[in-house]
């Protein structure tokens, strides 16, 4: 029969019908695991504070956890740094906590070197296999050949590490952690070895040199608490000025910026002091009474007000900065004649070719203003007052051991550079094979490394590679052994506040969530492989675990009948008033109370500070502040000709842009995958998302021809990368500024640091950041 | 009358986005692939625009905080074909994701463009599930969100005052974004309560709301940059 | 064709054996041309299903301007839907006697099109299954809600105004018995062309010709009120009520020439 319209058009309809019936079922609204509907069953829910671990500002958290699971981070207001506030890093705690490729097991590689094959073991097998390992190092009489790299390590895992290494007998304890260079000025220049604390929040005017205040600075929450100025006193009453070669957020959001050239800042610094000097604004008694050098010596040696009267009249270093001479005479004296100014000098002066040249020049300010050592301005204070480790026992093997001297030896007279790739240079060039183990603990150099490829050859070195990340990162995949550490929020660790804060903290983190069985702290994973190890080295490291090395440690703090434990301001405020009259009354009888508060509140403080104990002032025999350290004069024989830039600064032909690298507030240094609220908005300003970007002016991208959102080959003569390139109003003319830690959503590292030329200050070995030149080209 | 409302000190802000991301945290919003940011259609209740002006080196920036503004006289709400928006009594605009059909009417009608769709299902991986706010509905796609001054908190606040017998105190409502703050550049509180921060801060000299001339009454305030 | 209608088919006039042949005979070009729309109706079918399952994102639609295709399409068919009803009302009103020749295909296109123009909307909700919310939470202020209203009334009055100067040609059919004679006799509920009928009919055509011509206006009217709502830049106007009621009947003449 042949069909008829009728058959035709039922047969369409039916079809039609039963896909759509098919299909119409495959349609999903919502998640099924999620609840579309709000009013879940309440879980169990508790609210516990602890100390944020992701970056050196070490801020107070307040965790809300909800049927064991962390589901909020939010600041502790108890906590004096950040009282209560937060940054975009800190909150995205709990997508780093349950980011998706975290690693929860220890494995053992089983293909070829980062072929990514890898089979589970207990957290038992791998400390024996490590023990083993370094039992046959030592029974080979060379425990040198166990090595460390770690990149942050500070307080008690910082000493756990030396310790343990020390006793077991190797020097190869490698440190690549933040260093803004300015222990060295502080020791140069008054004799004490410490690093500089900033007063901000007492301070009424504070000039920073290009510190990134409010972005990657030692503790961008200090800066920011200090800049709403919680004081009701003065509100808005401290004026912030900002002098960077890029308009970054900080300048944008200081209430004045200073844009100057590249490299000149202690020429502006000594430019102000120019100023201060001529119109007599500086202190001139306590420049009389306590600092050497100001004048000229009896014609043997030139002075600073002489040099610097000479050397940096206004007009010159208008020239030479290009800020213009009516800006440089208000600032100096707006700087002179506040009534607490402090000067902060920033990494972008110390990671320069002549860096601690410069930072001295910037210093000087504060001395010349009789700021140190006064309220609301630079403080040398202690440490926390924890107890210490108990006193390394060294054997034999390790005596011998540690005399045979470590693999890189610091070459620069005052700062150590960078060891790390000082050290993947000698191992990967050393027939010997000096190295057998190398631990990795926070550290990921073949992402992270101005060179890459040197640490391939030097990995390619080692028999024996341990890696302690809880992720599976670059240098990680390469390692033989991961014994992934537990994450911030599930482990025990102190947490002492960075040098810029003013007052010693001592916060702890601990767990607020169940750590994965198979995983082990790190700290953990030392004790147990020193008492596996078991002599001397077990003797050195008598703790089971590590509440119990927290708990001695804060025994010192209990015993120091000073300080408080973290508590809301009217505790601050009655604290700090009774301090200073020289009262302490104890508030706990005995030491589990006291421990079991600390813990509950989230640390310890003491905010009280002496500024009238002159040791805090100058630890030199001489007794003076040294405004023109000897030695350094005597090393570089001219400071004034050291200072000002050189002319080879112009670019080389086939680089005409200069590389400003910087790091955004939001992202580590990238070498692990995101947390994806940071990665899908990294900045506001300028707006990105996913994607790594480089910014420059309008007239470059003009001049070049290259359009917004295009993608770039970024290329130095050291290295090259892909990023999209972004026009922006705030870059300055031939440059291009790259951000740190990005990568592309394929997962490819977006690296400037490998384009730097490697140039370095001689004087402390802190690579130059930003003297690279570079070139961009359409991919 | 209580009406919630907030003063944002342009001078405070420093453009971190902690309140963002805490938006985010405490109102499970997810994520959007790389290629849909592209397209600007990633979701953030709380916006901090940023708006650029001159040329190198005479920049100047200003950072705005950007909420739903809570208006008193929404035409969000009288657009919206089912009541899936609404203004409760305390002048908190809420939404009802449950009956929103999808229309985008209101998006459409808000002049702040403060509503976000869900033009594909919000995606969490398997272990960060683990991270979302219980107290807070997860989307479906197909539907309108905003800002919703995290009346959860009220919610949770109200019953904890209860229980505790006494009256809710200002400090025991703040939204997320608040809390996290690190200037204190947010304030929030009752508008209509003059012990409340914000009654007096609404006052300022330096205080002024956005598109005040469209007569939508929002009940965020900004305080001008003064210095 | 079966044979005894073949045979009833033979017995008509030249004119009608014209008008009739599609009833009862189908052509290659029918299965073809119907093949091809069908063929696109399912790739529409499929696209939508695939806009229901992954997401409106599909559509690139994006913000801030929240509309894109949809509505645009939506307003575009409601503006032809003017073709037919209102025109043939106006002219009938006014009493134009030339329309005559087209006043059948204008009602018919303003009956298909508003219903093409009335389902962009729902294809364009994100939560197409919940669209019923629309009448169990009626929100009486919202333009969108009045649309739906307006649009209805539109729809069902212009099906009558197609319908009912449909009769005399439905009872034709029924009466030659050439098809489906139930469906027929049904459909032309009686009719007898009586002049007493014929009157009655003039009448009732007469009555909803002037009764459609301000629903369809409100329709109109209705769609600026929806844009004006939004307090957008270049929407938020008074000018689109007017507007889209002259550009309606521009549009609407248009499709019919
Ligand atoms: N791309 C890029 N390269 C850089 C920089 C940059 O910003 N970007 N900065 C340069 C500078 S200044 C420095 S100091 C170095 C720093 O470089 P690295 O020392 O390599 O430090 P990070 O890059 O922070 O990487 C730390 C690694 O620690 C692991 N990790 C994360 N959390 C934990 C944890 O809780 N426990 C343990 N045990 N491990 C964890 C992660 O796997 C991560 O890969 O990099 C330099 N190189
Ligand atoms: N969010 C975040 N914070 C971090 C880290 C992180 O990865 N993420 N890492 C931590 C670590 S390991 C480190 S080492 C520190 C580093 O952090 P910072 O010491 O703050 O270093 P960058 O952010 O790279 O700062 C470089 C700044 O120098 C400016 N600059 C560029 N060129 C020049 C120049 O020629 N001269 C001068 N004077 N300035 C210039 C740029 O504008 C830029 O703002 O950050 C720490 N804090
Ligand atoms: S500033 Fe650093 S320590 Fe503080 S919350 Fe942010 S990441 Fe954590
Ligand atoms: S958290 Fe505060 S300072 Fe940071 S962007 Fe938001 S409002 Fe501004
Ligand atoms: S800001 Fe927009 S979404 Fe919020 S209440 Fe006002 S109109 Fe509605
Ligand atoms: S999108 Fe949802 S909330 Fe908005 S108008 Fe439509 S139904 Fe109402
Ligand atoms: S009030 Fe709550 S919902 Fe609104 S922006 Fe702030 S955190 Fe987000
Ligand atoms: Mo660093």
């Amino acid at each position: 029969m042949r069909p008829t319209r009728r058959d035709f058009l039922w047969t369409i309809g039916a079809l039609t019908g039963g896909a759509g019936l098919k299909w119409g079922s495959d349609v999903v609204w919502a998640d099924q695991d999620l609840d579309e509907d709000p009013g879940w069953t309440p879980g169990v829910e508790a609210h516990l504070n602890s100390t944020c671990l992701v970056c050196p500002s070490r801020c107070g958290i307040r965790t809300r956890v909800v049927d064991g699971n962390l589901v909020r981070i939010g600041g502790n207001p108890l906590h004096p740094v950040n009282r209560g506030g937060m940054c975009p890093r800190g909150i995205a705690g709990v997508q780093m906590l349950y980011h998706p490729d975290r690693i929860t097991t220890p494995l053992r590689r089983i293909g070829a070197r980062g072929a990514g094959e890898w089979s589970p073991i207990t957290v038992e097998e791998a400390l024996e296999e490590i023990t083993n390992r370094l039992r046959t190092l030592r029974d080979e009489q060379r425990p040198e050949g166990a090595a460390l790299l770690a990149g942050h390590a500070s307080g008690t895992m910082h000493d756990l590490w030396t310790q343990f290494f020390r006793a077991f007998g190797s020097p190869n304890v490698i440190s690549d952690d933040y260093d803004d260079g300015m222990e060295a000025v502080i020791q140069l220049m008054h004799g004490i070895s410490r690093a500089p604390s900033y007063d901000l929040e007492r301070a009424s005017f504070v000039l920073s040199f290009g510190a990134p205040l409010f972005e990657s600075w030692w503790s961008p929450l200090q800066a920011s608490v200090a800049f709403a100025n919680p004081d009701e006193e003065r509100v808005r009453g401290t004026r912030f000025v900002q002098v960077d070669t890029r308009f970054s957020r900080t300048a944008a959001r200081t209430q004045e910026w200073v844009g100057i050239r590249p490299g000149t800042h202690a020429v502006l610094a000594l430019g102000l002091a120019y100023v201060i000097i001529r119109d007599e604004l500086y202190d001139a008694s306590f420049v009389d009474g306590s600092v050497a050098g100001f004048g000229d010596a009896n014609g043997r040696r030139e002075g600073y007000r002489s040099i610097v009267m000479r050397e940096f009249r206004t007009e010159e270093v208008s020239a030479t900065t290009g800020v213009p001479v009516e800006r440089i005479t208000t600032l100096a004296r707006a700087l002179a004649e506040a009534d607490a100014p402090v000067v902060v000098c920033g990494t972008d002066v110390t990671h320069a070719p002549n860096g601690l040249l410069a930072a001295t020049a910037v210093h000087s300010l504060n001395i010349l203003l009789n700021r140190v050592n006064r309220p609301g301005g630079v403080l040398l204070r202690s440490d926390p007052p924890v107890a210490p480790l108990p006193d390394a026992r060294i054997d034999a093997v390790a005596r011998d051991g540690n005399a045979r001297g470590p693999v890189v030896q610091a070459t620069a007279p005052y700062g150590t550079g960078d060891q790390a790739l000082a050290f993947a240079a000698a191992v990967a060039d050393d027939d010997a094979e000096p190295i057998d183990t190398l631990f990795l603990y926070y550290a990921n150099p073949l992402a992270s490394s101005m060179r890459p490829q040197l640490w391939t050859r030097a990995l390619g070195r080692i028999p024996f590679v341990v890696s302690f990340s809880p992720f599976l990162d670059e240098t990680t995949r390469y390692a033989d052994l991961v014994l992934p550490d537990l994450l911030p929020y599930e482990r025990w660790q102190d947490a002492p506040a960075p040098a810029s804060y003013p007052y010693p903290v001592w916060g702890v983190a601990r767990p607020v969530v169940t750590p994965p069985p198979a995983a082990m702290n790190t700290g953990d994973v030392i004790l147990g492989a020193a008492s596996r190890l078991g002599g001397t080295v077990a003797a050195s490291l008598p703790y089971a675990d590590m509440p119990e090395v927290l708990r001695e440690r804060a025994r010192g703090l209990f015993d120091a009948r000073r300080g408080m434990l973290l508590g809301d301001a009217f505790e601050r405020a009655h604290h700090q008033a009774m301090e200073a009259r020289g009262w302490w009354l104890p508030e706990h009888e005995d030491f589990d109370g006291f421990w079991g508060e600390l813990v509950e509140r989230g640390g310890w403080v003491d905010l009280f500070y002496d500024d009238t104990d002159p040791a805090r002032l100058v630890g030199s025999r001489s007794g003076r502040i040294e405004l023109m350290p000897q030695e350094l004069v005597e090393r570089v024989g001219s400071l004034e000709a050291s200072i000002v830039p050189t002319e080879q600064e112009h670019p080389p032909e086939e680089f005409p842009l200069r590389l400003i690298p910087y790091r955004l507030s939001t992202l580590s240094s990238g070498t692990v995958g995101l947390e994806r609220w940071l990665a899908e908005q990294p900045a506001l300003f300028p707006e990105g998302h996913w994607v790594p970007w480089v910014e420059v002016s309008p007239h470059d991208a003009d001049v070049m021809g290259i359009g917004n959102g295009t993608m770039v080959w970024v290329t130095s003569p050291d290295g090259r990368y892909q990023a999209r390139l972004t026009v922006s109003h705030g870059t300055a003319p031939e440059t291009v500024c790259a951000p740190y830690g990005m990568r592309h959503p394929d997962g490819r590292v977006a690296n400037p640091f490998a384009l730097l030329n490697g140039e370095a200050d001689s004087l402390t070995g802190l690579p130059a950041w930003s003297t690279t030149f570079v070139r961009l080209e359409r991919v | 009358m209580t009406r919630w409302g907030m003063v944002i000190d342009l001078d405070r802000c420093t453009g971190c986005a902690a309140c963002e991301v805490a938006c985010r945290s405490e109102n499970n919003i997810a994520t959007v692939s790389p290629e849909e940011a592209e397209l600007g259609r990633t979701i953030s209740w709380m916006k901090v625009m940023a708006e650029v002006e001159g040329e190198f080196p005479d920049n100047t920036l200003q950072f705005y905080p950007r909420p739903c503004m809570h208006c008193d006289n929404p035409p969000c709400i009288k657009v919206c074909p089912v009541s899936a928006t609404y203004i409760n009594d305390e002048g908190i605009v809420g939404q009802i994701y449950p009956r929103c059909i999808g229309c985008r009417y209101c998006a459409n009608a808000c002049p702040y463009t403060v509503k976000y769709f869900n033009w594909y299902p919000p995606e969490w991986s398997d272990s960060e599930k683990a991270h979302l706010n219980p107290d807070v509905s997860v989307r479906p796609k197909g539907v309108i969100e905003k800002c919703t001054f995290c009346h959860h908190r009220l919610q949770k606040a109200r019953e904890q005052a209860a229980a505790e017998g006494r009256e809710l105190r200002e400090e025991d409502y703040q939204p997320a974004c608040v809390d996290v703050c690190p200037t204190a550049a947010i304030v929030f509180g009752d508008l209509d309560n003059p012990v409340h921060r914000v009654a007096e801060l609404k006052e300022s000299p330096r205080s002024m709301r956005l598109m005040e001339e469209l007569g939508t009454e929002p009940k965020v305030y900004y305080l001008r940059r003064g210095s | 064709m079966r044979p005894e209608v073949r045979e009833k088919f033979e017995r008509m006039s030249q004119d009608e054996q014209v008008l009739l042949r599609p009833l009862v005979e189908t052509s290659r070009t029918y299965y073809v041309v119907a093949s091809l729309l069908g063929a696109i109706v399912v790739w529409g079918l499929v696209a939508y299903y695939i806009q229901v399952r992954d997401g409106l994102g599909v559509t690139g639609l994006n913000r801030p301007e929240y509309w894109g295709i949809y509505i645009i399409s939506f307003v575009f068919f409601i503006g032809i839907s003017h073709a037919g009803t209102l025109i043939s009302a106006i002219l009938r009103v006014s009493k134009a006697e030339w329309r005559r020749s087209i006043t059948r295909s204008a009602e018919l296109i303003t009956v298909l099109v508003i219903g093409f123009g009335a389902i962009q909307p729902v294809i364009d909700l994100g939560r197409p299954d919940r669209l019923f919310n629309v009448i169990f939470h009626a929100q009486l202020r919202s333009p969108l809600l009045w649309d739906v209203i307006s649009i209805g009334a539109y729809f069902a009055s212009c099906t009558i105004y197609l319908y009912v100067p449909l009769l005399p040609d439905l009872a034709l059919i029924r009466d030659l018995g050439i098809k489906m004679p139930r469906l027929y006799r049904f459909l032309a509920m009686g009719y007898q062309d009586t002049p007493k009928q014929r009157a009655a009919l003039e009448r009732v055509i007469g009555v909803l010709a002037i009764a459609v011509i301000p629903i369809a206006v409100s329709v109109h009217t209705i769609i600026g009120w929806i844009f004006a709502m939004t307090l957008r830049p270049m929407w938020h106007s008074t000018i689109f009520g007017p507007y889209f009621v002259m550009g309606a009947i521009y549009s609407g003449i248009a499709a019919i020439l």
